[in-house]
């Protein structure tokens, strides 16, 4: 059977809608599980694809995407691996289709990078519009990124429906040869961008004041391996003895010096 | 104040600002500066409405919304409640205040959000879903979706929670709020110390070939200082932010031929 143009589309706009709806409500388009349901429903094959996408689920249970990690793609790669079961005409069978899910999923993991590369100018935007004091159109802009992460997802998924498997083979082959300096140094600076946000955001604390404060942070982390959740609490506990240090008397301590005095006082007469 | 009575929110502003929240947070998230322009996004009509008559205060409320932010999408929604309270009670007075709870508290509330929303209910409901699924059974997935459809009703519910009570913190407490700043920008620091080992991702190649000689740069600069790597890039980003004509745009650009560089020459990995 070969897939119709509409079909295509379909498919690549559910791709579209699973990565929106993880970024957005999350009412469950961005799980393999019920992205299977529905590219099974398309293409006429539900049972396939429920057993494509529940195998294809459980690989990622649990598993989210903290930090701005990229991971590898088996939402994409459940679409591809329904229409590819479906347009085998049964010479691929579901096990298969869920092995070669896999490699897609980590190449088309390259997408979701180069999303959020682009995003990145999205920001530049946005800032360069507030600076003007342009606000509504920073707020446009920042809708461009429905542009960037559906593309991400409807772009790869049209062009592999489109031209089929073999092309999907080339495309993996000609990107971990010929490319992989270029997605490598991308993932590596990926890595290391955040060191921007983080500056910034350090220029509206007072580092200059209490920059032994952030060092303490740091150490924690890097010598006792404490976890943010940790460090937080740790900070905590040194925001109260500050505040307590800065006011001279806190509120709970006047009530109970109020109650003394009074003993006192009895005591006086 | 009658100001302050003519200026209050309705529960439905709130609830606008909560579905905004989830319709845009992670709309436009880059590398650079995560989830801040998101932050700006969905409280961006909300501040419009604190600062209707006040543009010089909407200019500096919007460029504290701006500020790098990172965290559950799930919790996050009472930092986003509790922050607008505070504005709408004491307008930009409270900005250094806001600047510093949404640093300080992004971690610990991106700490429990993860393990709760992104963690333990996508593996219970997911394994449900996905073993029903691969007996060719669509019920678990459905389930999926309804559990889904009542975490999206406790996200309204939590930036409710996180309004009241960040109006409670700057009516109770306005005669010591500096002390409160102040200590909300200590935590803030801490946090963001703790963040640069955790979030900036950079690994020194740890097989590299010196002749016949094979060196593991990464436990070298480990035995120095764990977490030296990402401390040199946040130094060097710092002090680069602060050089003449140097904005953070240009920080990324930077930053990316830097990681390309340092991925060819084969000392990141």
């Amino acid at each position: 059977m070969e897939l119709s143009i509409i079909q295509i589309l379909l498919l690549s706009l559910l791709g579209a809608c699973a990565i929106l709806d993880s970024l957005m409500f999350q009412v469950g388009f961005s799980r393999c599980v019920v992205i299977g349901l529905i590219a099974g429903l398309i293409v006429g094959d539900v049972t396939s694809g429920l057993y494509i996408g529940g195998t294809l689920g459980l690989l990622i249970l649990g598993v989210g995407t903290y930090g701005g990690a990229s991971m590898p793609d088996y939402q994409s790669g459940t679409i591809i691996a329904v229409a590819l079961v479906a347009t085998s005409g049964g010479s691929l069978d579901v096990q298969t289709a869920v092995a070669l899910a896999v490699p897609v999923g980590l190449l088309l993991l390259n997408f979701d990078i180069l999303a959020r590369y682009c995003n990145s100018y999205i920001v530049i935007l946005i800032e360069k519009a507030v600076a003007l004091e342009k606000y509504d159109l920073a707020y446009k802009y920042n809708l461009l990124g429905f542009l960037t992460w559906g593309g991400s997802r409807f772009i790869p998924i049209f062009l592999a429906l489109l031209l089929g498997n073999a092309f999907i083979e080339d495309a993996l082959d000609f990107l971990t040869t010929n490319a992989s300096w270029l997605l490598d140094g991308l993932a590596i600076a990926g890595g290391i961008l955040p060191v921007v946000g983080i500056c910034v955001l350090l220029k509206y604390l007072p580092v200059k004041q209490y920059y032994y404060f952030a060092i303490l942070g740091f150490l924690l982390v890097a010598y006792l391996n404490v976890p943010i959740m940790g460090v937080a609490l740790f900070g905590l506990v040194i925001a109260v003895i500050t505040f307590n240090a800065n006011t001279n008397q806190p509120a709970s301590v006047i009530g109970v010096d109020v109650i003394e005095e009074g003993d006192y006082d009895e005591y006086d007469e | 104040m009658m100001n302050t009575t003519n200026n209050k929110l309705s529960e439905q502003d709130i609830r606008k600002l909560s579905i905004r929240w989830m319709a845009l947070s992670q709309v436009s998230w880059s590398y650079n500066k995560m989830m801040a322009p998101g932050y700006f996004a969905a409280t961006y009509p909300t501040l419009k409405k604190i600062y209707k008559d006040d543009p010089e205060g909407l200019r500096e409320s919007i460029n504290t919304s701006l500020i790098f932010f990172n965290s559950n999408p799930h919790t996050s929604h009472a930092i986003l409640g509790m922050t607008i309270g505070m504005e709408e009670v004491k307008k930009q007075e409270v900005l250094e205040t806001v600047a510093g709870l949404k640093t300080g508290l992004m971690g610990p509330f991106a700490g429990i959000g993860d393990s709760v929303f992104g963690v333990i209910i996508p593996t219970i409901m997911g394994s449900i879903a996905a073993y029903m699924a691969i007996d060719g059974n669509a019920l678990g997935a459905i389930l999926w979706i309804i559990a889904n459809i009542i975490v999206i009703g406790v996200r309204m519910k939590l930036t409710l929670i996180g309004y009241n009570l960040g109006e409670k913190i700057v009516t109770m407490y306005s005669d010591i709020l500096s002390k409160f700043t102040n200590s909300a920008m200590i935590l803030g620091l801490i946090v963001v110390g703790g963040l640069i080992p955790t979030i900036v991702r950079a690994n020194l190649n740890s097989e590299i070939m010196i002749g016949e000689l094979p060196i593991d740069l990464q436990a070298m600069a480990d035995s120095i200082m764990p977490g030296l790597i990402p401390v040199i890039f946040i130094v060097f980003g710092y002090k680069m932010l602060g050089m003449k004509n140097m904005t953070s745009t240009k920080l990324i650009f930077i930053i990316i031929i830097l990681g390309i560089v340092l991925g060819l020459t084969n000392i990141l990995v």
